[in-house]
């Protein structure tokens, strides 16, 4: 059996599966072949690499308008890609595209492009359901969240779910109203974790056409929640705030509808993304000056245990992203793309190596 | 609790649509539910139960919008108003109360019967008051007596604030003044949901008024005919009109597409002390069409204004099919209804508008007589038409600039150009008619040359009507500048302060 990503995790988090056999498992798990690579800005488009030691080449560029955020379908046959607009087609709104992924050449050829539902600009954040059926983006603009059905060939049907929230926060300026942000599927696919950074909830909502809200928890106030991380076999969820700089923990229960309230672990220097290690119980946080490390093995004691000082502007990093086979993290900056490679054992992570150099770098997926 | 109509119950089909049939455009833009309020207690349950649940509510009262801002709305809440209804001054109070839902026939009957007076419109009677008012309202008394907004004394509106909560406010000049300055005039949908207009006065309904009917038939009125003719009006406006002894004449030319085989003038006239003694003017108005091979007729010639279905010759719902060897139609019953009853029309339609400060150019002329016989392939121009009303008068008095959200105070002529039609398959043609003319007469030497296809503010245009908004302008980038003019940052302002999460919006709201 080759085993992809998909079916490793599954295995992994379904069964709780010791670190050692997760281990084992992890070396079946083919290395990419390409890596997909999100750039706004003056050369905003995606770039496609083949993702070698110690170089990667470049395969194609293919423009695209202010991508933000990128998925790979389950069945890694199409890549879909959020875009970063307050317009399209003259209306106040972002929108979405999925390409279908030439399997030989690895180019990304245009397969549909549909629109965020009225006024849910500026999108900042999507995620696949583990079957594949249903993207939900997150459109801090307008304060909505939209969920569209895939179809069998990969391509986005219409908006079938539409989500307006209200609310605000402490600060003036970035919280004067909802701007939901980071949203994530759990495991089984029946539920989505979403942060807001402007009224400061996560919550866990419905993952179909009402995307009811089955439990809200509020944030301390001002926190601007804007990453989210899961470890799906304990239930935690891990959220950084943008304005607090502050990360917080969470027990949540899908299926009881409930959160935890929240624990906050580290009150200062938090900056943006979070990644979970894939395996062990370990978390990565991006800080004002690098990556910080944390264990969180033990329930009742979370514990920093490296960090990673990085000379690169890395307060704007929107992305930190492992490889799918889980020796290296990944970092989008205002300058690029930074590889560190991780401890197989301990999971920290070796010093940082420029991979590409494309501006205003925002996210990577692999193939 | 206001009664809910789902899509299970056998009126959804019909309520989820408004009088311009182009909308939904399908059954993935319905919205999920339609709320019928009978009472502002229902309203405001109503909204809050939306916002609370994450729906969008949009807000309807005579169902006329031109676009999709209402009824396209996916999975949405429509909150229908056109239960709440009624023009009148409450015991106790000295002021006038209109509700939203009440037509303007309703409101012109209700205000004259009971107190002799009016809002300053007298036409559009299927159209609601609440949308006709927040965004201007104007009609063939507005010459003489303003729009129906400059009366506004207050408003009663549901707001929501920052946290998703329906907050109740009586909004004038001294209580949250800039957002009862909004609604006046920045149109509905942007800021929450009027349900009362309070007006401390109103104007005197007039005794009488003297109506002109002046009928053309195209195959006498040559391009050099129609040329004198539509430079003579805007002359005649631009002039002449602009003396307060003629703000009582209000005047529309409904130029009908020439495969109808005429066209006509209507004019309302009464003298400025709301008398009709002195019929001089009139007769000097109605002279310079003499040449213009006009037959002055005592019955109306022209569609009468604001019908929402000028020129079609039946309404455009329903499907036709066989029975037996008979054609019948089927319709829905409240439709069907409606047509038999007098009430108002559907069809599809597409709509825009411009406003002029000056009377119309030669080739401006020449721009309309071109496009009037244009004839497309396989398409009856039957329904299109351009109507053009007489402006000016007290609607430009200065005061009001400051004191309302209508910024258009200089102009003299307001165009509707609308184009009206049954079956889908037209609507691409239909639209693209309205814009090539458009487009071609905003282009010409006339027009702003660095501003082309719009009638952006200038010394000859002044932008266009919120209330006959038209989507299209969206692909100006400056589309904003022609609706609210240099007001839209003051609107921005208002909207980010009373409605902070943009619960109010459509294609065309204001943007935050």
């Amino acid at each position: 059996m080759t085993m992809t990503r998909r079916t490793f995790l599954s295995l992994a988090g379904s069964t709780a599966l010791g670190v050692k056999a997760g281990y084992a498992l992890s070396s079946a798990i083919q290395a990419p072949r390409f890596a997909y690579i999100a750039a706004k800005g003056k050369a905003s488009g995606l770039y496609v690499f083949a993702p070698r030691d110690p170089d990667w080449p470049w395969l194609h560029f293919v423009p695209a308008e202010e991508p933000v955020a990128l998925a790979i379908h389950p069945d890694g046959r199409t890549l879909y890609v959020l875009h970063d607009v307050a317009i399209f087609q003259t209306l106040p709104r972002g929108y979405v595209s999925a390409y279908r992924i030439d399997p030989q050449s690895a180019k990304p050829v245009l397969l549909g492009v549909q629109p965020l539902s009225l006024s849910a600009t500026f999108p900042r954040h999507f995620a696949i359901s583990p079957n594949g059926r249903f993207l939900i983006a997150s459109a801090q603009g307008g304060g909505a969240y939209n969920l569209f059905r895939i179809s069998e060939d990969g391509s986005i049907g219409r908006v079938c779910g539409i989500r307006k929230e209200v609310g605000c926060g402490l600060s003036l300026h970035s919280q004067h109203s909802a701007r939901p942000q980071a949203l994530l599927f759990t495991m089984r696919g029946d539920c989505i974790l979403a942060v807001d950074q402007g009224n400061d909830t996560i919550s866990i909502l419905d993952g179909d056409v009402s995307m009811r809200v089955r439990a809200r928890s509020a944030l301390p106030p001002g926190t601007g929640a804007h990453f989210l991380a899961l470890h799906h076999a304990s239930q935690r969820a891990f959220v950084s705030g943008s304005l607090s700089q502050a990360l917080l923990t969470f027990r949540y229960d899908a299926l009881a509808a409930t959160i935890t309230e929240p624990v906050t672990f580290v009150a200062d220097g938090v900056s943006g993304p979070l990644a979970m290690h894939p395996i062990r119980e370990i978390l990565y946080v991006v800080t004002r000056r690098g990556i910080a490390v944390y264990d969180f093995q033990r329930a009742d004691k979370i514990r920093r245990v490296q960090h990673l000082g990085i000379d690169d502007d890395v307060h704007e990093s929107q992305s930190l992203q492992f490889s799918p086979s889980f020796d290296a993290l990944f970092l989008s900056t205002r300058n690029g793309l930074l590889r560190m490679s991780t401890n197989r054992v301990s999971g920290f992570l070796q010093a940082p190596r420029s991979i590409s150099s494309v501006p205003h770098t925002q996210s990577v997926v692999f193939l | 609790m206001a009664i809910v109509v789902s899509p299970q119950d056998p009126r959804f089909e019909t309520l989820k649509s408004g009088h311009n049939l182009r909308w939904p455009e399908d059954s993935h833009d319905t919205a999920g539910r339609i709320y019928l309020c009978e009472d502002v207690g229902e309203v405001a349950e109503a909204l809050q139960q939306a916002v609370s649940a994450g729906q969008r509510p949009t807000v309807r009262s005579g169902a006329h919008c031109y676009e999709d801002f209402v009824v396209n709305n996916p999975g949405g809440v429509i909150l229908d108003l056109s239960l709440l209804t009624g023009a009148h001054r409450p015991v106790g109070q000295a002021a006038f109360r209109i509700a939203p839902g009440t037509q303007l026939w309703g409101a012109y009957t209700d205000l004259y019967k009971r107190y002799g007076c009016t809002i300053p419109a007298g036409t559009c009677g299927t159209v609601g008051a609440g949308g006709h008012i927040c965004g201007g309202g104007y009609g063939l008394l507005s010459r003489l007596y303003g729009l129906s907004c400059d009366w506004l004394t207050a408003v009663d509106i549901f707001t929501v604030d920052a946290k998703g909560k329906v907050v109740a406010r009586t909004v004038d000049a001294t209580h949250d003044p800039d957002l009862f300055r909004a609604c006046c005039g920045a149109g509905g949908g942007n800021f929450g949901i009027i349900t009362s207009y309070i007006f401390d006065k109103l104007p005197p309904a007039p005794k009488e008024v003297v109506q002109a009917h002046m009928l053309f038939k195209w195959a006498d009125v040559t391009e050099e005919r129609f040329v004198r003719l539509l430079t003579s009006f805007g002359r005649y406006w631009e002039t002449r009109g602009q003396d307060p002894d003629t703000w009582g004449m209000f005047a529309v030319i409904s130029l009908r597409h020439a495969v109808n085989g005429t066209f006509g003038m209507t004019v309302q006239f009464l003298n400025s002390d709301g008398t009709c003694s002195d019929l001089a003017l009139l007769e000097e108005y109605l002279n310079q069409f003499s040449a213009c091979a006009g037959i002055t007729t005592a019955t109306r010639a022209a569609t009468p204004h604001g019908s929402n279905h000028a020129a079609v010759a039946e309404s455009g719902d329903g499907s036709e099919l066989c029975v037996g060897s008979y054609t019948v139609r089927r319709r829905e019953w409240f439709l069907a209804t409606a047509e038999e009853a007098g009430g108002p029309g559907v069809s599809r339609a597409k709509y825009k508008s411009a406003y002029f400060k000056r009377g119309f150019t030669e080739p401006e002329a020449r721009c309309m007589y071109k496009h009037l016989h244009r004839s497309l392939p396989g398409v009856d121009m039957v329904g299109a038409v351009i109507e053009i009303d007489s402006y000016g008068g007290a609607i430009n008095r200065r005061e009001f600039i400051k004191s309302t959200a209508v910024c258009q105070r200089s102009s003299v002529i307001k165009i509707q150009p609308m184009a009206f039609w049954r079956d889908t398959e037209y609507d691409g043609v239909y639209s693209q008619w309205l814009r090539d003319f458009y487009t071609e007469v905003f282009s010409g030497p006339d027009a702003d040359s660095q501003h082309p296809g719009s009638p952006y503010p200038s010394n000859r245009h002044d932008g266009c009507y919120i209330n006959y908004p038209d989507k299209d302008m969206l692909a100006f980038d400056y589309w904003s500048k022609l609706y609210y003019g240099d007001l839209y940052p003051f609107l921005q302002d208002v909207k980010k302060r009373y409605d902070p999460n943009n619960i109010f919006h459509h294609a065309m709201s204001i943007r935050i």
